[in-house]
């Protein structure tokens, strides 16, 4: 018990946490930013020369919440005298448990939209998703939509109500398309039939990869029961007749509904005289809810907050035929928790200093 | 196996109109007429044409230039059967049975669903071939039209596809 009230925890910890910063910034070259993330401040370990495990950023955060609750508990600690610190501890506790919070709850992604076009959904960065769409609704494409955890190598999923079986054969985080050289075996179906979908070593920047999946289905009629391959950003998707409606398949990010839309107005970027380097850019958007649009300028360091999201000016995409900005958006449920704790901790170490000052100044007369 | 157990927690349903009718946010006004929108081939130019189009394309091969066309009406605007028998008719065939146009349509998936594909060819005239899509919407039709040679016809069409898979309704 004493070792878990050890203040010496927290200030190891603290340090333990500078350390990871330092090796996490510095592996964001190499293997990019989202792995570095998970590797050092998402994980509870990583393993060092491939055998040798330490503490990652959720285990120490974990401990340092622990520690920080526990002492609490000390009966030293009650006094009306300590006011200040029991106030610093819990404004420290909320900012852990905000942290715990974002960790858990928050998503982000990106809108992709091009001058004149309106977007209502974000795109995950990481999680994709199989979708199959049902075309043969009057007015109104139906969307069955199988989740990133589902997918995974060698799963297999039984999805009654369309009478098939998917299995997953292979979920590539990469992949290059390649014509097949020779003719291919009859359980090859559709985009499989002509192409191969083949393993590329992943970029660093996962949004530059193109992930690809190759599924084996059956229930479907005779003919086309067999192997398929989708993969993101195909353009003449695979189609099946489930109980007489016509499907198509999507593999795609994970999307994720607004209860609004943006519309892009205009977009503008500025470089820097005489480079390829951007200066500023900026998205100048209508935000339309329930039909009523409201003109916003996000730039950057200037997101647009709305609903629990905000939306941060990322980047842009070149080459295209209208202008097309990439907005970042983040829904954080934690966002507010290091404001209110700051304020807390604050007012904590104001009141401490409040109490110990009448001592300090009869020190000095003395 | 667990995952799939608990599978339904991971597969979700919903749907989305195929034609929606959306505000123009600059005017104001409810804009009742759904816009045919679509992405151009790169190397595809857009060229002034015929005012009943929607728009024109000169989509160039190595002999020259094939002619696009996309063109909208409200309702079924005569149905498959008469626009493909009126389009051999350009290319110096006769008109067929509807039953051998069902035969001849291949079947294909866009942003908007189902569409029809013809490939109309004259084999004693390479000079003249047409590629043509129908898009039956509910209260309208979207025609994409491609004339050219035969030639043109096969270099143009993996453009022409990805064209006609691209288009949708704002």
């Amino acid at each position: 018990m004493k070792i878990i009230t050890s203040p010496k925890v927290f200030s190891y910890t603290v340090l333990w946490l500078i350390v990871l910063v330092f090796f996490g910034t510095v592996a964001q070259k190499d293997i990019g930013l989202y792995a570095s993330q998970v590797r050092y401040f998402s994980s509870y370990y990583f393993l060092i020369g491939g055998f040798l495990p330490l503490p990652g950023g959720r285990l120490a955060l974990l401990l340092m919440t622990v520690n920080l609750a526990s002492s609490l508990f000390k009966k030293s600690l009650w006094s009306i005298k300590k006011t200040g610190i029991i106030i610093v501890h819990l404004g420290g506790l909320l900012l852990l448990l905000g942290g715990g919070i974002t960790a858990q709850f928050s998503s982000e992604g990106n809108m992709v939209i091009a001058e004149g076009e309106t977007s209502d959904h974000v795109d995950d960065y990481f999680d994709m998703e199989l979708a199959f769409i049902n075309t043969s609704r009057k007015d109104s494409l139906e969307y069955t939509v199988f989740d990133a955890p589902l997918l995974q190598y060698g799963n297999s999923i039984n999805y009654q109500k369309f009478g098939i079986q998917i299995d997953v054969i292979s979920h590539m985080e990469n992949v290059r398309i390649e014509s097949r050289i020779s003719p291919a075996e009859s359980i090859y179906k559709g985009f499989l039939k002509d192409f191969v979908l083949l393993p590329e070593h992943p970029d660093k920047e996962v949004t530059q990869n193109r992930p690809g999946i190759i599924l084996k289905l059956s229930g479907l009629s005779e003919e086309e029961n067999g192997i398929y391959g989708i993969f993101l950003g195909q353009r003449t998707p695979d189609t099946f007749d489930i109980n007489g409606d016509l499907f198509f398949t999507e593999f795609r990010r994970k999307r994720t509904y607004l209860p609004f839309s943006i519309n892009l107005l205009d977009f503008e970027k500025v470089m820097h005289p005489g480079t390829n380097v951007a200066k500023s850019f900026s998205s100048e958007i209508n935000l339309i809810e329930d039909s009523v649009p409201r003109r916003v300028l996000i730039q950057m360091n200037e997101p647009l907050r709305h609903r629990g999201y905000t939306f941060f000016q990322a980047s842009f995409i070149d080459g295209l035929d209208k202008e097309t900005t990439v907005l970042a958006a983040v829904k954080n449920y934690g966002r507010l928790f290091p404001y209110v704790s700051s304020i807390i901790m604050c007012i904590g170490l104001l009141i401490h200093l409040l109490t110990r000052l009448p001592k300090m100044l009869e020190r000095q007369k003395q | 196996m667990l995952l799939s157990c608990d599978a339904d927690r991971y597969i979700r349903t919903y749907r989305l109109p195929k034609n929606v009718i959306i505000k123009d946010v600059n005017t104001d006004k409810i804009s009742q007429v759904p816009r045919v929108v679509w992405e151009k081939p790169r190397d595809w130019k857009e060229v002034t044409g015929h005012s009943m189009r929607l728009a024109s394309f000169s989509a160039p091969f190595s002999e020259g230039n094939g002619d696009v066309s996309i063109t909208t009406f409200a309702g079924k605007s005569g149905g498959i059967g008469p626009n493909v028998n009126r389009w051999l008719g350009q290319i110096g065939l006769g008109p067929i049975s509807d039953s051998a146009i069902e035969a001849m349509a291949i079947k294909k998936i866009g942003r908007l669903g189902e569409y029809s594909y013809f490939k109309l060819i004259n084999d004693k005239d390479a000079g003249q071939a047409i590629l043509a899509s129908i898009l039956q919407l509910e209260e309208r039709t979207v025609f994409v039209k491609l004339s050219s040679n035969l030639k043109g016809l096969k270099e143009i069409e993996p453009d022409f596809n990805q064209f006609c898979n691209s288009i949708y309704i704002k």
